[in-house]
């Protein structure tokens, strides 16, 4: 083979190669976005102490995925108030976020009784079913289903359960939950950082069903018990 | 054929190369050295905010200083043959036969047996005597010091620590306060995977493991912050797994630590009594009310062995 000839094949086989290596870092890593952001820095000016409203649910199962058996958050749509499932959301720095989260699962006792108390909110409390709350003993009763926690910021809320035999032996089935079924309501707000970037939350229950001491599939996945608080300026 | 070996002329005397060799390279490494131990050495890591930590600095700088010798005669050698013995214009012959050298070969086992050894029994000393040097021991450690001031526990969970101070009715909180001048005795555990607590100033490493109580030991010498993280892969927030701790006077300390008992007194109540490990799957309190609301597995208790699904 000439000179030209195997130059020629080496720049091929490299542009080959080159494109393959472009094709999966396209494919499985830029275009993999995972589950979407629901906006609320709409109409929001950051750094002026402005309000947000975040409304959630954590549900059971998650019967509109392939892992039903996985418990799970949904945010509601800001514009449309549908429920999206995802855990990921963008809210203006320096904002007071008010955020309230339907809970529908059963109760679980947690790992750690000091995640029974609330922390980082304003006035260090939340209100469960409308009555002021900061602390939740979910090892003497049944009373904590999962956590909703910020860590890098101190946020910590056990988030109340369903508290009868009756309720949490009738749980919702069907995700996303609907206000008929049986659920408490928790309400809370906090001061969102005056810097930008993104701020994970995760719930501190171990509840990955099936998982080895509960700590896999939806511990470890964005979308179900954790993600992102994205902080816009 | 080499011209010192045609007839009629001069026999070319070699030179002593391993005398020049040795004249470059002992100022060299005596240089290289000083500038290790009085340049390198202070801004080794991790520092000297304790006892440990300051043995590791120097445990790290007394390694330095064996091996840059080492290494320089490695370097020296390697320049030396190549500008000495290069090959020059017209010498087509092949080199001298080399041949076993006896001497060499001796004052090189000796050498290189001697530094292995003696960095060896160097190793242990440090370990021992700085009391594990901030390593984990388990339960029971081999080498604890005469005299211990403060306890302190560290939790692990995805994905954060926690410390309890049971000399203080046992409360719990995300921060880590210590005092300047105590000797502290970390018992590190987890409530869930495998964690490491890894105190970087402190100089302290321990494994954070579930149903075991690991033990390390440290004095802090000076006052400052503590960056702590999770040394070992915990799961998909492990990267932010990090903390910020604080080593204060005395004084300070007593007060923080006062202070917090009493802002923490209604939680510490629901906290299991202080416990070397905690076994979460076995609370007690919670059988009865689980019982009362007929609830089992995913409605209430933990996921244990009787789960038939495992990853």
């Amino acid at each position: 083979m000439s000179l030209p000839a195997r130059v020629a094949t080496l720049i091929v086989a490299f542009l080959a190669v080159a494109a393959v290596v472009a094709f999966v870092v396209v494919k499985y890593f830029l275009t993999s976005s995972g589950p979407p952001v629901e906006d609320f820095t709409a109409h929001v000016t950051p750094d002026t102490g402005a309000a947000v409203n975040v409304v959630m649910q954590e549900a059971p199962q998650t019967t509109v995925t392939t892992d039903p058996d996985w418990v799970t958050y949904f945010i509601q749509n800001p514009q449309t108030h549908a429920w999206v499932h995802t855990t990921n959301f963008s809210v203006p720095a320096g904002s007071k976020i008010n955020i309230t989260i339907y809970g529908y699962d059963g109760c679980t006792p947690l790992r750690n009784q000091l995640w029974g108390q609330v922390t980082g909110t304003i006035g260090n409390s939340m209100t469960v079913n409308g009555k002021p709350t900061s602390l939740l003993n979910s090892w003497s009763e049944c009373s904590v289903a999962h956590t909703f926690a910020i860590p890098s910021i101190g946020l910590n809320i056990p988030v109340a359960s369903p508290t009868t035999f009756q309720a949490n032996s009738n749980l919702c089935s069907t995700s996303p939950c609907t206000m008929s079924d049986p659920h408490t309501v928790v309400r809370f707000s906090f001061l969102s950082p005056r810097t930008v970037g993104a701020y994970f939350w995760q719930c501190k229950i171990p509840c990955g069903l099936g998982y080895l001491d509960g700590n896999g599939g939806p511990m470890q996945t964005i979308g179900y018990m954790t993600g992102n608080m994205q902080v816009a300026g | 054929m080499t011209a010192s070996d045609q007839p009629g002329q001069a026999v070319r005397r070699e030179p002593s190369h391993g005398l020049r060799m040795l004249l470059i390279w002992v100022p060299l490494s005596l240089a290289a050295d000083l500038v290790i131990w009085f340049v390198w050495y202070p801004h080794l890591p991790p520092g000297r905010m304790t006892d440990v930590a300051a043995g590791q600095q120097f445990d790290l700088a007394v390694l330095a200083i064996c091996g840059a010798p080492v290494i320089l005669f490695i370097w020296i050698f390697g320049v030396y043959a190549t500008i000495v013995w290069r090959r020059r214009p017209g010498d087509n012959d092949d080199g001298p036969p080399i041949r076993d050298n006896k001497r060499v070969s001796a004052a090189w086992i000796a050498v290189t047996t001697a530094l292995v050894l003696g960095l060896f029994g160097f190793g242990t000393y440090q370990l021992i005597v700085p009391n594990g040097a901030g390593g984990g021991q388990g339960a029971s450690p081999a080498w604890a010091p005469k005299k211990v001031d403060l306890q302190v526990q560290v939790i692990a969970q995805q994905w954060v620590f926690t410390y309890r101070y049971p000399q203080f009715g046992g409360f719990e909180t995300p921060q880590l306060v210590l005092p300047e001048g105590s000797v502290i005795e970390f018992h590190v555990t987890s409530l869930d995977v495998i964690h490491s607590f890894w105190a970087y100033q402190l100089g302290v490493k321990a494994d954070a493991n579930p149903g075991v109580d690991n033990v390390a030991f440290a004095k802090p010498v000076q006052t400052g912050s503590v960056v702590v993280r999770c040394s070992e892969l915990c799961g998909l927030w492990h990267g932010a797994m990090f903390d910020y701790g604080r080593v204060v006077s005395p004084a300070a300390f007593l007060k923080w630590a006062k202070t917090t008992e009493v802002q923490l007194a209604s939680v510490t109540k629901i906290l299991p009594p202080f416990a070397l490990t905690y076994d979460p799957t076995a609370i007690k309190t919670l059988g009865p009310v689980l019982v009362k609301l007929g609830l089992t597995g995913a409605g209430g208790g933990f996921y244990g062995p009787q789960v038939p699904v495992q990853p």
